[in-house]
Order: C-alpha cells, then structure tokens, then sequence
C-alpha cells in the first residue's frame, strides 16, 4: 500500500510541476521555462508508467526501459534549455 | 524586470542580442568606425579579453547580421536599417546610461532563473 502511495504521490508532483511551469511561460514566455515544463511532462508520463509497471500491473510487462528512455530525454531537454544559447 | 531610464526599444535590444559587456564593447567598437576593417588582434588589442573570445563575439555579431567579415577582417555593416538604428540608440544609451546598460545585460539571465523559481509559487506576492 504504501509504496503504491509514493509511487502515485510521484507522478502527481510531477504533474503538478509541468502544469506550473508550463501556465508561468504562458504568462511570460521564457525559454528555460518551456524546456524545464516539458522535462517535467517526461518526468511525469514516466512516473505515471512507474504507478502502472509496479502497482497496478506488477505481474505484466516491464516498462522499466520505456520509464528510462521518458526520464532520459526528459533530463536531456532541461539540459538542453540551461545551456543553449538563443538564436 | 526593465531597466528604469532606459528606451523600451533598448532594453528589447539587449534582452534579444547582447549577452555580455564584452560583446557590448566590440559592436559599438566597430559601429564608432564603420568604415574600419578591423582584425582580431586589433579588435583584442582595444577590448583586452582574449583573442579567442574577441574571435568569438566577433562571429556572433557576423551571424547576428551587425558585421561583416572579408579576407580575415571585420567590418560593421549591419543587414537592416533597423538594426543599424538600434546600435545607434543603444550607443547612444551607453554613453548616457553606462551604469544602466551594463545592469540590463546582468539582468537578463538574473530575470529567466527567477522566472523559473517564481513559477513554484502557488500563490504570487502582490508587489
């Protein structure tokens, strides 16, 4: 039960995040907004594929590689928005 | 957060194509002598950075569309009309406002960082 809990409580912040992030560039468009909200959307579908893999499928497919890949480009886009310079 | 004192049109300027004094110094360098065609090295030996950041900020502004570079040299030769009176007000700001300028140029990634942190807030400070 209570790692379903935490499981949940991880995707929902994540959630929370990217929608925060993604209404303040709404409101004053920012690059390193855009690139940290959409990380957090990567972050959040991934942690969203952890509530599925480990409580509510925990017997059926492993979505472990697929929660990687999330994460990983995820992090490569927030990499991406510290780093680059505007055109 | 604009810049109190300075043209609206100048701080848009900075915010879009001035990252730092350095890069500030080299355009109006050449823009204060458009007919020069100046070399890195002489472009390093009024700035005194280093030559490859000379060289680079010098690129920057050849693909910005405010130089123009041949056989080695640079020359200022902006694309646009335009762009040719932003410079002029910006100079013109630089030797008025010299303390303003130089803070609209820190103030640019001060501002996205913030931004970033103020996006957190659940509920916004009224100002």
């Amino acid at each position: 039960m209570i790692p379903k809990l935490v499981y949940m409580l991880c995707a929902l912040m994540s959630v929370a995040c990217a929608v925060l992030l993604f209404r303040s560039y709404f409101r004053n468009p920012t690059r390193l907004l855009l690139w940290s909200g959409l990380c957090f959307s990567m972050l959040a579908i991934s942690n969203i594929l952890l509530f599925v893999d480990l409580a509510l499928i925990p017997e059926g497919a492993d979505l472990s590689l697929f929660r990687s890949l999330f994460t990983t480009t995820g992090l490569l886009m927030l990499v991406y928005g510290l780093i680059s310079k505007p055109s | 957060m604009p810049e109190a004192g300075l043209p609206l049109e100048v701080q848009k300027f900075i915010a879009k194509h001035i990252e730092s004094v350095e890069k500030l110094e080299v355009l109006l360098l050449l823009n204060n002598a458009p007919e020069k065609h100046w070399s890195v090295e002489q472009v390093y030996q009024e700035i005194q950075s280093s030559h490859s950041s000379v060289t680079q900020k010098l690129q920057d502004l050849v693909s910005q569309g405010f130089l123009e570079h041949e056989d080695g040299n640079y020359r200022f030769r902006p694309k646009s009309m335009e762009l040719a009176q932003a410079v002029g007000a910006l100079n013109a700001s630089y030797q008025m406002r010299r303390i303003k300028v130089i803070e609209a140029i820190f103030s640019k990634r001060t501002d996205e960082l913030r931004e970033f942190s103020d996006a957190f807030r659940i509920r916004k400070e009224s100002e």
